[in-house]
């Protein structure tokens, strides 16, 4: 299903119907683009820095957050960045995506997706998606981080690698503590037989990054077959409030 | 949803999304795991089914999978149904509710519900979603509706299941290959090719329904519709049609501001009194808004239901139903009547899908009336051949007669770098703004967006002592701007075509520039004209089209609003006869 993208139809059918105007996919406000200004900076606080371990939106002027400074944090990536902050309308959108069958949405926001992702992280040589498990994958129909890879991978002209394979169907990692979270993911994937990634630089692009332990788990796997650098992309991510960095948690 | 390809005792192949309920129906004993999207199983031709063996089934299958591109890993296998499924006991308990079943058919009857909606539903229910689908499945068993898929493939392209679209939807990579989401309906709820809609049959519970609005049917022997006389006689011309049995369209031409909301309440009445369904529909949001308090007075105690992308969803059955358009893809086979207001409103493309969806939402034995006051050349064909009544509706409620266009015969001024330097026709122009301008507020029309500020600035430099704003469709300011024009805090609103509709101001005048462009038919001339006079304080004004040339469109439009008011005078329906 890799790089499969035709950017079709697109404008064609904001012209269907009298009543349709282009609003924004946040907040139905009118908009000449598909995020409202107002939304864009709500959600994408691009101003705002990224913790360089785990994609968290901070505040102040550490570079990671306190649980990373603290040594929690996924190891084997080289940084982490989140397009924008994982609540609201954004959170919701991701929601339709995952789980009301709306890939289909990531097309219209793939001049956000790639503009972000070029401007935090360099040049890779290959996109990796975050696999989902073979049962979930046949239910839901589609893996929503493979969507986004092959959004990338299409607009940027770089190759889409679906490498990666999930052996366990861990516990939906939401449903867990922290603790319970890196445990259930141990040993959860693998790197898909005569695979060659030796050297690569390689971006692994998942929707939401939560305690970050996927990407850390998938990096690992990377990294011991050969990977030379890996960063990881997400849509949403969670943000440290600047006064308790404890309770800042996206859940 | 995933469904699993299953026999019939004949041999016949279908396909069901919890065999257990089969087996314990209609005692099937085998089906073919693993489950897919409802749109890769439906490849089996009617006439081969009985012919085809078990493996031969799993062959075709996997065949169609390779063509798609589908990266299902799992050998596809016919599994016995003899063993335990996981949703055994969930199906044998539910086959049992029959009231749970007698309320969700009453709800989805002339439904076309989707997936997504499945869990706003089964809310209502107090079920879970997956209990509302075995209902549903349950529902399909018993013959009350059926299942298909969101999309369906037609050789190189996709079909939208819900609105019939063809062209436009986009593809995206997904385990089962390449997956289609509709784009042409995607502002009711996306829908894509691994979904499935319910779609439930027609007239399945007429009885049930019957009984349930006879506590609040309704009665018009006491409604006063206080008509005027041409209002009178159009509606009088639409109950004749109601009570032909034959009839199955009508087009109600009227001037525009005439009042041809109202004169459809009277066969609304008619069909309320009788049990039967009607909807309401229109295209813009701002109308079915306006409308619903309008018809609830009228057919007070009878609930009418407003259905718009801003009304959360209601699934209470309701004989009187007002939405904008989009809303009637949701329905199938539901009305008996159904009136499209403002038929003409949309662009050429639109019309295809609103035509797909008033024909699915229509019973087979429904009537459909059309409001316009600038009918299509294709209605009107209708007309010509007799396959639609016509009733007209010449004279506006005020009794005045509709203002007849002026056409002048000015060069357009030349543009240069975005700029109308001054220019002998920009002066002649000028002056007969000017005089217009004595009588009141002014609506300029111009036939594009990039031609609105162009405008603003030259007539801002023409009119010092005037506010001059300008609009057009995608404006996001636009609100704003046609409400400081509406409370008179502008004097000129300059703007493209597309703004013209549902905007009424008390002494405004009408200029259309560049008449002759070629965006503009008789209908949008006849619509631009109509801003004028049409409330009863100010029924009267004038209308400028000007232009180099005196098109044929100008000319026809002329003759359509001078023929209304020849119908009106012969009526006597005009003010003073
Ligand atoms: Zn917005
Ligand atoms: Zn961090
Ligand atoms: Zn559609």
């Amino acid at each position: 299903m890799a790089n499969k993208f035709f950017l079709q139809a697109k404008s064609i059918a904001e012209l269907l119907w009298y009543e349709e105007r282009k609003t924004c996919l946040l907040c139905g406000k009118q908009a000449s683009t598909s995020l409202c200004q107002d939304c864009r900076q709500l959600y994408f606080r691009p101003e705002q820095r990224r913790c360089l371990s785990c994609g968290k939106l901070i505040e102040g002027e550490a570079d990671r957050c306190q649980d990373c400074r603290d040594g929690n944090g996924p190891k084997f990536l080289s940084k982490v960045t989140a397009l924008g902050h994982y609540e609201g309308a954004w959170k919701q959108c991701i929601h339709n995506i995952k789980y009301k069958g709306q890939p289909y949405l990531l097309i219209g926001l793939a001049e956000y997706l790639t503009s972000w992702a070029v401007k935090q992280l360099p040049p890779p040589d290959s996109i990796v998606p975050v696999p989902l498990h073979p049962n979930r994958l046949a239910q839901r129909g589609f893996n929503q981080a493979e969507v986004l890879a092959s959004v990338l991978a299409g607009c940027l002209g770089i190759k889409l690698k679906d490498i990666l394979c999930r052996v366990k169907d861990t516990t939906p990692q939401s449903a867990l503590g922290r603790q319970e979270r890196l445990v259930n993911l141990r040993c959860a994937f693998s790197l898909k037989p005569g695979i060659q990634i030796k050297e690569e630089v390689i971006w692994l692009v998942d929707d939401v990054v939560t305690t970050a332990a996927t990407i850390g788990e998938c990096a690992a796997v990377l990294k011991e077959s050969g990977a030379q650098e890996v960063f990881a992309f997400c849509l949403g991510a969670g943000r440290e409030s600047p006064n308790n960095p404890d309770t800042a948690s996206i859940l | 949803m995933l469904f699993y390809i299953l026999r019939d005792k004949d041999g016949g192949i279908y396909a069901s999304p919890f065999p257990s309920l089969d087996k314990l129906c209609n005692g099937a004993e085998a089906y073919v795991y693993p489950g897919l999207p409802l749109q890769l199983l439906n490849i089996f031709r009617s006439n081969e089914q009985g012919l085809l063996s078990e493996s031969q089934i799993i062959e075709k299958l996997a065949v169609s999978l390779r063509k798609n591109e589908c990266l299902l890993t799992e050998k596809l296998r016919w599994l016995k149904l003899s063993v335990f499924s996981p949703h055994d006991e969930d199906c044998l308990r539910l086959a049992r509710k029959e009231e749970l079943l007698t309320k969700l058919l009453t709800i989805v009857q002339g439904r076309q519900v989707t997936e997504n909606e499945f869990s706003s539903l089964a809310k209502v229910l107090e079920i879970s979603v997956t209990e509302l689908a075995i209902l549903l499945h349950l529902a399909v068993i018993k013959g009350y509706g059926e299942w298909v898929p969101g999309l369906s493939r037609r050789n190189n392209s996709w079909r939208c299941e819900r609105c019939g679209n063809e062209d436009c939807y986009q593809i995206w990579p997904s385990y089962y290959g390449n997956t289609a989401t509709c784009l042409s309906c995607k502002s009711i709820g996306p829908l894509n090719s691994l979904q499935v809609i319910y779609r439930s049959h027609e007239e399945t519970l007429k009885r049930e329904k019957e009984k349930k609005a006879g506590s609040t049917t309704f009665t018009s022997s006491e409604q006063d519709w206080q008509f005027t006389p041409a209002q009178c006689s159009a509606a009088a011309d639409l109950q004749l049609f109601a009570r032909d049995p034959l009839a199955k369209e009508a087009l109600v031409w009227a001037a525009c501001g005439a009042g041809k909301t109202e004169i459809t309440f009277p066969v609304i009445g008619q069909y309320l009194e009788h049990s039967q369904s009607v909807l309401y529909a229109a295209p813009r949001l701002d109308v079915v808004h306006d409308i619903q308090p309008r018809l609830q007075k009228f057919f007070n105690p009878c609930k009418v239901k407003v259905m718009s992308g801003l009304s959360p969803p209601d699934w209470t059955a309701c004989p009187l139903t007002v939405a904008t358009t989009h809303q009637v893809l949701k329905f199938s086979r539901a009305f008996d009547l159904i009136i499209l207001d403002e038929m003409d409103a949309y662009p050429y493309a639109g019309n295809q899908v609103l035509e797909y969806g008033l024909k699915q939402a229509l019973k087979r034995t429904g009537k459909t009336i059309y409001l316009s006051a600038t009918p299509s050349a294709s209605i009107l064909a209708k007309v010509g051949r007799q396959e639609c009544f016509l009733t007209r509706l010449p004279a506006r409620f005020h009794g005045y007669p509709l203002p007849v266009p002026e056409f002048l015969k000015i060069k357009a001024p030349k543009i240069s770098e975005g700029r109308i330097p001054g220019s002998r026709s920009l002066l002649a122009i000028g002056d007969y703004l000017r005089e217009l301008l004595f009588e009141g507020q002014l609506f300029v029309f111009v036939p594009t967006v990039s031609l609105v500020n162009i405008w603003v600035q030259a007539l801002s430099l023409l009119f010092k002592d005037k506010k001059i704003t300008g609009s057009w469709s995608s404006d996001p300011d636009r609100k704003r701007k046609v409400a400081s024009f509406t409370s008179g805090n502008s004097d000129v609103i300059v703007c493209t075509s597309i703004l013209e509709r549902g905007i009424t101001v008390h002494k405004a005048q009408a200029v259309v520039l560049y008449a002759d462009h070629a965006l503009y038919d008789v209908r949008a001339l006849v619509q631009m004209a109509g801003r004028v006079g049409r409330t009863a304080a100010c029924p009267q004004g004038r209308v400028l089209f000007i232009a180099g040339k005196q098109t044929k469109e100008i000319t026809a439009a002329i003759k359509w609003i001078e023929e209304q008011n020849e119908l009106a005078t012969q009526g006597g329906f005009l003010r003073g006869q």
